[in-house]
């Protein structure tokens, strides 16, 4: 058997099917699991309920105040800031379809976001950074 | 790398909780999948060597062969079946080497990266496992 003949017969080699139930089934059997006793160190008890009363103010104070200065704030956005990378957002996205309610960069690091289903609706994601002199945090709704 | 599916189905499932809860490390060096596909390899090896399922596996897939048993697990057909037992015969860096440059499509340097080796180490191993991968399949039809 040639080099050729080898590859032929290991790329006509198919994998067993994975079932449609088992695909639909995956994301939700992630987020269980995220949910339970795997949950990241870094996520405080509480954090997420106070984050989200925390972010919905700073998300209208912040759009507010930023109205007609977006080109000189883009250009301050520095270069590890991971959220301002559209590709990686959109790699994001793409990797929880319907289900990511937002990212988070501050000093803690970076979590996500996740809706229990896969019901948000489609929509461009939208890139707030708060800094209050020393420390920023960023998200991406 | 696994040749069960029930098993592919857990390591992945690892592999996205583990990728959740290094979100922080990732710094975007490198595509966001490349740097998925290197935590699920990485799974993959620690769960072979956990698991030491390889003499296991090479028992029982030499006497599956050896008796003719009809495919199982699930497999669309024989091919497939023979070339899955002969990829679960090989070393497990052996066999990551092969199902990256085959199967994901890398070149060996690309694998060399997902792999964290050296890319000269990934020629090797991919030489190492054809030669084997060609005398474990030489009694099967190729054109």
């Amino acid at each position: 058997m040639n080099e050729t003949e080898l590859e032929s017969i290991l790329k006509k080699a198919r994998l067993p099917e994975i079932s449609g139930e088992s695909l639909e089934m995956f994301p939700r059997r992630i987020v269980a699991r995220l949910k339970g006793n795997n949950l990241p160190p870094r996520a405080p008890r509480g954090f997420w309920p106070r984050f989200a009363w925390a972010f919905g103010l700073a998300a209208s104070i912040v759009v507010a105040m930023n109205l007609g200065h977006w080109h000189e704030r883009r250009e301050a956005i520095p270069p590890g800031d991971l959220l301002a990378n559209v590709k990686w957002v959109r790699e994001a996205l793409a990797m929880f379809p319907n289900r990511l309610r937002a990212i988070v960069q501050d000093e803690r690091g970076l979590n996500l976001v996740l809706s229990d289903s896969d019901d948000l609706p489609a929509s461009p994601p939208l890139y707030i950074r708060i800094c209050d002199g020393e420390h920023c945090s960023s998200f991406v709704t | 790398m696994t040749g069960s599916p029930d098993d592919a189905e857990e390591l992945a499932q690892d592999a996205f909780v583990r990728a959740y809860q290094r979100l922080g490390t990732f710094n975007g060096e490198s595509r966001f999948s490349s740097w998925l596909c290197k935590i699920a390899i990485n799974l993959s090896l620690d769960w072979r060597r956990r698991e030491r399922r390889r003499d296991h596996l090479r028992t029982k897939w030499a006497a599956e062969v050896a008796a003719g048993d009809n495919p199982g697990d699930g497999f669309p057909d024989e091919l497939s079946w023979r070339v899955q037992g002969a990829l679960n015969r090989l070393p497990a860096k052996q066999r990551a080497a092969i199902v990256l440059t085959i199967y994901e499509n890398q070149s060996h340097a690309e694998a060399a990266k997902t792999l964290g080796c050296a890319e000269a180490t990934v020629s090797w191993r991919v030489f190492a496992a054809r030669r084997k991968l060609k005398h474990l399949l030489k009694d099967l039809p190729h054109e």
